[in-house]
């Protein structure tokens, strides 16, 4: 045999071809891989039609379970006991979130540069350096202890890994195609993850600020003053007239010296991050029994942060949503009860400077000993290169984020982490909160809620309740460390032993209310409690705005229905604008205005405070106040070298409404001396200035819809994954909170009674699938207002009306 | 004759094999089958790029080319209904380039092992 060099020349061609087509390069996945038809990306490509009934072997299961799927793909599961409830539980998430599971562990534990490669480095090693998986661990250690939890972990995994087990490549998840990696299986800490990463988004200073130099630059007067204790407008939780029922613990004295420390540390609440609850008792409803509301505000993603589902066994009946990962039900009710959460915000963070013994870094001073560092070795591995070994220093405070010259520049997340400081933070802490929801699933009444809210821990949240037997209740819940007041508004100091925790907040003694007189409870995230609560649980907490409206509401309504707390829902009137508008249009000093300008002032002038969508008012107040409070604070208070906060909204509005001669008006870059008037009215030509430069002249393009432009992107942000921008109205200063990518991931509102009935949905859809039609099916009635009526589904009764499809999950022997 | 050999086995191997295993088959059948370089090639890309988008169409179709839209904008494409002819075109195009290359090789072996 003689070979023709063209032949290797040809087989070299074919090699090279194949290998480029295999191997992902760049952002791109490996082309002939993902494109093939057999293997590739379009085996995602689902059908419409549904088999209507189908019957899979699965080993694990100890009976059979049936798992109805209704007209939105919700499913409803039935089984014969717990353990194989939470197995298909498990196993079915895995069927519709798989690739969600993964990404959002491998976040949580520091381990998406696995994955992603070495752009993910920075991210992974601030993730491991917060302790997130000293967090977890410790949240793994105390629920095995609990053999009932143990169990649900348990059985969820193995449903989880079932379900893993059944797949060929060609079933991967597409974002699995496109980053060119396979599923590993779930562990139990994966659903420690998961939890703690709640409390990385919710009850953590991930935007944590600090004006190192604002006391000597302004000194404690003033510092006092822009930022106090108790705001100056307040609608709180608990009711004012409340009275508190128990014999408070003492509560630490501060110590003398804490004025030493000079920095102070600003958490300042991300709006847009926060929520809505209300109950309503039957003496103010239609029915005669409670109605009771919830809308999550989150940052919003597909695949949807929620999934919808019903669990059924015997024991428990229960509807509701629930984080991937995370077994049972968060948020939903069962025949009996329903109750839902929003955020608290109480501080749960705090930073300890650490007084080394020496360079060495292996000791510590702690009033008058020395005490031992503890050394932990994250191993990350990253995809495309070597495997990076970081050592991270433990004192008993917590993990020291960063010492001198390990903080790395332009990574955005870690900018205000204070260097030589250890991190004491509740998500570190042991804590077995899926009982908290294993119990509320099954609740029967306001005795079981109460004894299933002091499991909790962490993030703290603002539990509402309402049961049939016509309790409604509220209870800011969650592990409140003992403080004096104000401790760990500023930096502490590691080394004196009277500046940590001294326990907790005993739980019982969490501030809460039951049918109170007026007839309603609601949360939006304010203050827990007026200063009469005996304990100090934050300085600062979100705005009153949305939380005074929502009373406003509830108070002017009789005989309320599940449509008027949609419409609440979606009510778009600013509190904030009501309060400010006028004091604003005042202070205009219109002869210095063009046409342009003064058309804008009539259109505002005119303005009812609603943020809907077709309006321009929202557009050029929403600008204007932003650029004012900036106009107002910057020039004092920004400060290149130090990342900076300026004071409140509820301190700007103070400051406009009370004060008309203040030094803060005036604009120090300028040898000019600037009134309020000045600054009232350049800021309003620059707004107008930069919306004609956008936007053109007045137009419909300056309606609401379009400025803010909400949009829901994909979570890894892969583009064609997300949502097209949605036309709606809403703010963060109303109860319909939507503003460009943060809004309610879950509305619900149940009316309790006889037979439960209930609404709701999610700007998404049950399935993770971009080619599914369930991954996104829910948004149009979402962006619209509008809400799906929720099938509770009865044992051994599936209604063929809503039933569209059935699984049964048979035990493989 | 080539062309069916190709779409026939190539089926078959792809359900359960990865999507390279269409390199080797084209070889091995142009190596058997094939006359002139031409028609290897022209064999090899036809078969594939039947094959796929018989296959692509069988998929997607019945999803309304939801997907294929959706990941013509990961493909830096506009959003647009109409992504999915691209993406259905460009996918069996690379299957056909495969197939035809690895036939002309076999052919060019075929070629030499009959001096």
């Amino acid at each position: 045999m003689k070979f023709n060099l063209s032949s290797f020349f040809y087989l070299f061609l074919t090699l090279t071809i194949l290998f480029l087509l295999n191997t992902k390069i760049g952002p791109l996945p490996p082309l002939a891989k993902f494109l093939d038809p057999f293997n590739g990306f379009w085996q995602q490509a689902e059908s419409r039609k549904i088999t209507a009934e189908s019957t899979l072997n699965i080993k694990g299961l100890t009976g059979k379970v049936n798992i109805y799927f209704d007209e939105n793909r919700i499913p409803h599961i039935e089984a014969e006991n717990e353990e194989d409830l939470y197995f298909a539980q498990g196993f079915i998430i895995a069927r519709d979130r798989l690739w969600q599971l993964d990404f959002q562990t491998r976040f949580a534990a520091g381990r998406l540069s696995e994955v992603i490669g070495e752009k993910a480095i920075d991210l992974d090693k601030y993730n491991r350096r917060m302790g997130m998986g000293f967090g977890a661990r410790n949240m793994e250690a105390l629920v095995k202890k609990d053999p009932k939890m143990h169990m649900v972990l348990d059985a969820y995994t193995a449903g989880i890994n079932a379900y893993i087990s059944t797949l060929k490549p060609k079933d991967y998840p597409i974002e699995f195609k496109l980053l060119d990696y396979k599923p590993e299986n779930w562990k139990p800490i994966n659903s420690a993850y998961l939890l703690k990463l709640m409390s990385a988004t919710l009850a953590a200073a991930s935007n944590d600020f600090y004006l190192s130099n604002a006391l000597s630059k302004f000194g404690p007067e003033v510092i006092k003053d822009l930022f106090p204790n108790y705001p100056f407008r307040e609608d709180p939780i608990i009711p004012t007239e409340t009275t508190w029922d128990f014999d408070p613990v003492p509560v630490p004295k501060a110590p003398e010296d804490v004025s030493l420390t000079t920095v102070i540390k600003l958490n300042p609440k991300e709006e847009g991050l926060g929520s809505n609850n209300w109950a309503m008792s039957g003496s103010k409803t239609s029915t005669g029994y409670p109605l009771l509301a919830n809308d999550p505000h989150l940052e919003m993603t597909l695949p949807a942060i929620w999934y919808q589902n019903q669990l059924t066994a015997p024991g428990i009946n229960v509807y509701g949503v629930t984080i991937p990962g995370s077994p049972g039900v968060i948020i939903g009710f069962n025949k009996d009860v329903a109750w839902g959460v929003t955020n608290v915000g109480s501080d749960v963070l705090d930073w300890y400077k650490i007084t080394f013994k020496d360079d060495s870094k292996s000791e510590y001073l702690v009033g008058k000993e020395w005490k031992k560092v503890k050394k932990v070795v994250e191993v990350i591995k990253v995809r495309g290169q070597a495997t990076i070994s970081e050592t991270v220093l433990y004192t008993h405070h917590g993990p020291i984020v960063y010492v001198e010259g390990e903080k790395p520049s332009g990574f955005a997340k870690s900018n205000n982490i204070p260097v030589g400081y250890a991190l004491k933070w509740i998500a570190h802490q042991p804590s077995n909160d899926i009982k908290t929801f294993y119990e509320l699933n099954r609740a029967k009444n306001h005795a079981d809620y109460k004894a299933a809210l002091l499991h909790y821990v962490a993030p703290a949240q603002n539990f509402i309740f309402a049961s049939k037997e016509n309790d409604i209740a509220i209870t800011p819940n969650g592990y409140f460390p003992l403080k004096w007041k104000g401790q760990g508004k500023f930096l502490l100091d590691g080394s004196n032993p009277a500046h940590e925790w001294q326990g907790r907040v005993p739980a019982d003694q969490n501030p809460t209310v039951k049918n109170p007189q007026r007839g309603f409870v609601s949360s939006a995230n304010q203050f827990s409690a007026d200063t009469t609560y005996p304990y100090y649980l934050h300085w600062e907490y979100t705005g009153y705005e949305r939380g005074a409206r929502i009373n406003r509401q509830l108070a002017n309504m009789n005989k309320a229905t599940v449509d008027d707390f949609r419409q609440l829902q979606n009510d778009n009137y600013s509190i904030h604008a009501e309060n400010v508008k006028d004091v604003l249009i005042k202070n205009v000093d219109v002869s210095s205005l063009d046409a342009r300008e003064k058309k804008a002032l009539a259109i505002i002038k005119d303005w009812a405070f609603r943020y809907d969508a077709k309006e321009i008012s929202p557009s050029i107040f929403e600008w204007w106040h932003k650029r004012l409070a900036s106009g107002i604070w910057e020039d004092e208070f920004s400060d290149a070298k130090n990342p900076t906060v300026i004071p409140s909204r509820d301190r700007t509005v103070q400051l406009l409404l009370t004060d008309d001669t203040a030094k803060w008006y005036d604009n120090i870059t300028t040898p000019d001396i600037e009134t309020k008037g000045d600054i009232v009215t350049t800021t309003f030509k620059e707004t107008i200035d930069s919306l004609f430069k956008t936007y053109g002249e007045i137009s419909a393009k300056w309606e609401w819809g379009n400025v803010k432009g909400t949009n829901v992107a994909h979570l890894a942000k892969i583009s064609g994954f997300g949502t097209k921008t949605l036309y709606t109205g809403g703010s963060k200063t109303a109860v319909n909170a939507i503003s460009q990518t943060t809004g309610p991931s879950w509305k619900m509102i149940v009316s309790l009674g006889d037979k439960v009935e209930a609404y709701g949905l999610f700007p998404g859809g049950e399935s993770g699938n971009p080619g599914s039609f369930y991954y996104d099916n829910m948004v149009e009635n979402w962006a619209g207002g509008k809400l799906n009526s929720l099938y509770f589904y009865e044992k051994g009764k599936p209604d063929a009306k809503r039933i569209k499809q059935t699984i049964s999950l048979i035990s493989k022997k | 004759m080539l062309i069916l050999i190709i779409i026939v086995s190539c089926f078959i191997a792809q359900s359960f094999l990865p999507w390279w295993i269409i390199a080797p088959i084209c070889l091995t059948a142009s190596f058997f089958f094939s006359s002139s370089k031409k028609q290897a090639f022209w064999s090899g890309f036809a078969g594939v790029f039947i094959l796929w988008l018989v296959k692509i169409l069988s998929l997607s179709l019945p999803n309304e080319h939801l997907l294929a839209n959706k990941v013509g904008q990961v493909f830096m494409l506009p959003a647009a209904d109409t992504n999915w002819i691209i993406m259905i075109f460009a996918s069996s195009l690379i299957g056909g380039v495969v197939g035809g290359l690895s036939c002309l090789t076999g052919n060019s072996f075929r070629k030499n092992s009959k001096k």
